[in-house]
């Protein structure tokens, strides 16, 4: 019986198609998002996957594998295929069957279960073997405490989730309060879903809580969710972030809404090496070393003081050492944010193990409709390549072919055009290769930020940008993120590092923060027809796509006579 | 058809003497007349048999309604062998045979004109049997009718899985082993689009699938392999309604070439229970097992995954039987469908009748989408430029431009892929596709080989003087260079026949442009120099011209 109302379609591979235009489309949403993880939300049709993740995420915040089919049921359009349920049945039972529980002694965690089959299959695993200290009985294991990371991981590779139990270790407290009005006299309070990001990370405090990553759009503010997950915990708080100009923005962000003092807030960077109750700091400069055999001197910041709370900004480009750090520190409660959950490493399983699962990830043009995000426009313009470059290209490594293809100068008409067209907005130039950057900036007469300019000098422009006195500012691709821009409405891209999908929702993300006349924000992608760059552009707008955004192509050539 | 008196007739004295006293209806001294007399009014009183048949065990029940179900259909030799797969072992079944035999309830018999030895039962004692044999299977009907809370539904209908198997044989990536069946690799790229229930079906009854489906499409000529895999002819068959395609397919499964021995048997057995009730899926089981063997399979394997059994796989797909389910972890019923009754009966089709929805959801990230339920031939359509993603209630496709290189390679217009999209997309079509796609189709074809022959010339002088002769002229199609003229290779016996006219000396065999006469040692040096092209005219000199062997071969 199909029942056309219905907005759900369940596929046997468990992925769950969304029709967007129905009518019982928000409801089927709300409850999918507890029990399915969101893969892809294209224009009409978004897609979810129910997987053994999603279902012990769902299973640890309580919901029963009955509740989870009944769900589906009631919202599928189809009958929903007997091995999806059987399967949702047979995962969810599996959570809670191996238990991480404290012992008496710190360094020390029981690892139990009813069953005593799983026990001995987790003795005699090879991957767990080295991770279990003694055993207490049929049902019950010791392993060390500094082993709590790595054990879950490898257990989820087993394809047993561990029910943790063990709680966190508290932090030392530092009172923090949301102030109702900014330092700037603006009043303010968190959005709906800022509090039910902190609540999805915090779980009123429980053991269940404490670790994971939310998903929201540049622009739409989790520097705030960061911010309320910091109250809620009221302790002394490490943030990580990519580049010192974030470490900074974070340490305005949180004096201008919290009661945290000037003086309770320290930078540690390449710059300064201030540690303080809560402290900002750079991936780069705790994974700096002399060389590659030497350790990591900065790793003393993560031990420095009693952490409650670490937040890791931008999850997605966590460097490998801090992965490996983190396993050992899995008693601090972690928070991960990042607007693009994917890693062109592929390595998000073990942002899910070690950072935490993924606890809220809102389709980007939800926000837009709600005008919690600028809408964006998309464009692409493609420019044709010089008949003597053509040849040049032709004959070229595919390395050389993609430089010559984003450097082609059919580029710099069709900028002058756009920034002719684009002369009362705000607007960014972002690109990958600094030769070309120098060359726009040579013809247009603007400023340039790139991975050599010196920090007050970027912070300068950065300033003179927000406030107005800077229309145009041309950036490589130090700004791709955690840069907070919020008057820049116009974004246009010249060049990238190849296919990076993140990359390019990240410098949409320059410009997607609302707009104070909700005006439109657009983005152009100018791209050399026929050649590499273009094979790469169409891999770009891949993420962006599947969120929604549709790209309208246009000629240059066409552009450039109209 | 005989009589119980004409059956009883037939039998030889010891067989009469061992049935007669087995009901304790022995004459002494016996008579062969007497004795037959007694028997037919034993067996003719009313429920004499029901009783008789209530004593049997469970494996001579068993029997008995196999031999009952196929008296009429099959010969007793196929009956037999049927009835041995539900015993242990041979002499065991030969024994319950026996036993039966020696009942007197049914008889075999030698019938003419082909001597074929048939089991033969009496109009006497036909309705008692018949009932016997509805007792069996109605026993359980309708006990599932409240309790079941889900049905299942087919994964995908059968046509799809030709039109997969066709798809994938246009991207020229079937690999076919010594035999001509499918590569195990071209059996897993084709598994997600066979409409196989996920979870239920091992790899060796997919593979079985796959290769009937393929099997399938040689007969019906739908694809060759004389060279390499081809399609053929597609538009034919999906010009046949749904019911046809359907029949079509079941008349080759029941010619058997590519499905089990006996299926034809089972089949009728299936058809002569009634069609809509639910049945426990034990009866399925004893009936597969009974008719196949599967001896292996314990019933709580079957119940977990009957699809696992092929026959019943088949059944599934052609849409001839449907499972419930009490809850999720166990198939508990089974019914035959009004449409699968029809089919087994020879009767003539009724419609598949289903809502058509041939709409295509574009989406800006080059996915499609397109109901299940959509036209076949619009479904044909995309296949031949897009690329099956997923095949389930929704159909997934993504749309490339190696999979527009694909469909234009298969002689798909661009006017038509673009109609295709226009015309049945649903909202809006994102200007990112279409213009894609309009690009991608205008690229096709900016390269590609023409089919001639060069005629290369030692001097510029002879290849103008062809190019202006009157005779020879009509044949230059054009130039290369000076010295290389285009000409067709039709017209080569011709050529070289005129070309011999008027005085040149023409090679005569086409040359290969590694077969082109050897530079002397040391030539490559002097590749610029005055000395090569000395000596080159030496080389040249013995013919003035030579035709080369393939345009191509000089790219």
């Amino acid at each position: 019986m199909i029942r056309h109302d219905n907005p759900l379609i369940v596929q046997g591979d468990k992925s769950v198609l969304v029709e967007v235009d129905s009518p019982r489309y928000e409801l089927a949403r709300n409850s999918l998002i507890r029990f399915a993880e969101l893969e892809k939300s294209p224009e009409h049709i978004h897609t979810y996957r129910i997987t053994p993740l999603s279902l012990w995420n769902a299973a640890a915040s309580g919901l029963t594998a009955q509740q989870v089919i009944v769900d589906l049921i009631e919202y599928s359009k189809y009958d929903v295929p007997q091995n999806v349920q059987r399967d949702i049945v047979e995962y969810t039972a599996r959570f809670g069957k191996i238990k991480l529980d404290r012992t008496d002694n710190p360094e020390e965690l029981y690892l139990s279960s009813v069953d005593p089959f799983i026990i001995e299959k987790i003795i005699h695993y090879k991957a767990t073997i080295p991770y279990v200290d003694r055993i207490v009985d049929a049902n019950t294991l010791v392993v060390k405490a500094e082993f709590r990371g790595i054990i879950k991981q490898q257990l989820i590779k087993m394809g047993f989730p561990v029910e943790d139990l063990a709680g966190y270790q508290k932090g030392d407290p530092y009172p923090i309060e949301i102030l109702d009005e900014t330092a700037g006299g603006m009043p303010f309070s968190l959005r709906h879903y800022q509090i039910e990001a902190v609540e999805a990370f915090y779980q009123s405090g429980s053991v269940r809580g404490g670790s994971g990553v939310i998903v929201l759009p540049c622009g739409a503010g989790k520097t705030i969710v960061g911010i309320g997950a910091m109250e809620k915990i009221k302790t002394q708080t490490l943030i990580l972030c990519t580049n010192v100009v974030a470490v900074r923005q974070w340490i305005d962000e949180i004096l201008d809404k919290t009661t945290v003092k000037k003086e309770d807030i320290g930078e540690y960077s390449g710059e300064k090496k201030e540690i303080k109750p809560i402290t900002v700091s750079t991936y780069q400069i705790l994974t700096y070393r002399k060389d590659k055999t030497a350790g990591f001197p900065h790793f003393k910041l993560f031990n420095s003081l009693k952490w409650g709370l670490i937040i890791y900004d931008e999850v997605h480009l966590l460097p490998a050492p801090v992965f490996r750090i983190t396993a050992s520190i899995q008693s601090t409660r972690r928070l991960g944010l990042t607007a693009t959950l994917v890693r062109e490493d592929g390595r998000e399983s073990d942002v899910f193990s070690l950072i935490g699962p993924k606890k809220q990830d809102i389709p980007w043009k939800d926000l837009e409709k709600d005008g919690w995000i600028a809408t964006a426009v998309c464009h692409e313009i493609r420019v044709n390549l010089k008949d003597h470059m053509r040849m040049q290209h032709a004959i070229s490594s595919s390395r050389v072919q993609y430089r010559i293809a984003c450097e082609n100068p059919a580029k710099i008409p069709v900028i002058e055009y756009l920034l002719e067209k684009h002369k009362d907005d705000n607007v960014l130039v972002i690109g990958q290769f600094l030769t070309q950057l120098h060359e726009i900036a040579d013809h247009i007469n603007a400023p340039i930020i790139t991975g050599s300019t010196k920090n007050e000098e970027r912070q300068k422009l950065y300033d003179d940008f927000k406030k107005g006195r800077l229309k145009i500012l041309i950036v490589s691709k130090v700004a791709n993120f955690s840069i907070d821009l919020p008057d820049a409405n116009v974004a246009i891209q010249v060049s990238g590092t190849f296919g990076s999908r993140q990359e390019e929702a990240q410098r949409l993300g320059r410009i997607l923060r609302p707009k104070k006349h909700g005006e439109h924000a657009h983005f152009y992608s100018v791209i050399t027809r026929e050649t590499v760059d273009q094979k790469y552009s169409a891999k770009r707008q891949l993420f962006l796509t599947e969120q929604g955004y549709s790209y309208e192509i246009i000629d240059g050539e066409n552009f450039l006579q109209q | 058809m005989l009589n119980l008196n004409d059956c009883i007739r037939k039998l030889n004295p010891l067989q009469l003497k061992y049935i007669t006293e087995r009901y304790g209806l022995v004459l002494i001294p016996f008579s062969s007349h007497a004795a037959r007399e007694a028997l037919v009014s034993a067996l003719t009183v009313d429920g004499f048999a029901g009783q008789c048949i209530a004593n049997y065990s469970l494996s001579e029940k068993t029997a008995l309604t196999v031999v009952v179900l196929l008296a009429d259909y099959a010969p007793a030799e196929a009956i037999n062998s049927i009835v041995e797969n539900t015993a242990d072992n041979r002499e065991q079944a030969q024994e319950t045979l026996r036993f039966i035999l020696g009942s007197g309830l049914v008889y075999l018999a030698q019938i003419e004109p082909d001597n074929i030895n048939r089991y033969i039962i009496p109009d006497e004692l036909r309705k008692c049997l018949m009932s016997f044999v509805s007792e069996q299977f109605l026993s359980t009907a309708g006990r599932y009718e409240q309790a079941v809370s889900q049905e299942f539904h087919e994964h995908m209908s059968f046509e799809l899985s030709v039109l997969a198997v066709l798809m994938d044989t246009i991207k020229n990536d079937v690999r076919l082993n010594t035999d001509n069946t499918l590569g195990k690799r071209a059996v897993n790229r084709l598994m997600p689009y066979l409409g196989l229930p996920p979870d239920s079906v091992d790899e060796k009854t997919v593979d079985k699938y796959a290769n009937t489906i393929f099997g399938y499409l040689l007969e019906l000529a739908l694809i060759s392999k004389e060279h390499h895999v081809q399609v053929r002819a597609v538009d034919q068959w999906l010009d046949l309604s749904a019911g046809k395609r359907r029949e079509l397919f079941f008349d080759f499964l029941m010619e058997g070439k590519h499905t089990p021995l006996n299926f034809q048997y089972f089949v009728h057995l299936l058809s002569l229970i009634p069609a809509g009730n639910l049945y426990d899926i034990s009866i399925l089981f004893s009936l597969t097992r009974t008719v196949f063997g599967y001896n292996d399979v314990s019933f709580d394997e079957f119940c977990d995954h009957p699809f696992s059994c092929y026959p019943v796989l088949l059944l599934y797909l052609t849409g001839i039987i449907t499972f419930a389910a009490e809850n999720i972890h166990r198939f508990c019923a089974w019914r035959t469908t009004p449409f699968g009754k029809t089919l087994m009966s020879g009767g003539s089709q009724s419609e598949i009748v289903h809502q058509i929805d041939n709409h295509i959801i574009i989406q800006p990230n080059f996915e499609f989408m397109i109901s299940r339920n959509a036209d076949l031939k619009l479904l044909w359509q995309v296949y031949r430029f897009a690329d099956l993603v997923q095949c389930e209630q929704l159909l997934r496709f993504h749309i490339s431009r190696d999979s527009i290189y694909r469909g234009m390679a298969c002689s798909v217009m661009r006017d038509e892929i673009v109609a295709v999209l226009e015309r049945n997309a649903k909202g809006s079509v994102s200007q990112n596709v279409i213009y894609s796609v309009r690009e991608w189709c205008e690229e096709y074809g900016a390269v590609y080989f023409m089919d001639v022959f060069l005629l290369r010339c030692k001097t510029k002088h002879i290849a103008d003087h062809i190019k202006v002769h009157p005779r020879t002229k009509d044949y230059v199609k054009g130039s290369l260079s000076d010295t290389d003229l285009i000409v067709r290779k039709s017209d080569l016996e011709e050529l070289i026949g005129l070309l011999k006219t008027l005085g040149f000396m023409p090679i005569e065999h086409v040359i290969r442009p590694e077969d082109e006469p050897a530079q002397p040692p040391g030539m490559a040096k002097l590749r610029r120099g005055r000395k090569f092209r000395e000596r080159s005219a030496v080389v040249f000199d013995y013919n003035s011209v030579k035709i080369l062997a393939d345009i191509s071969d000089l790219t």
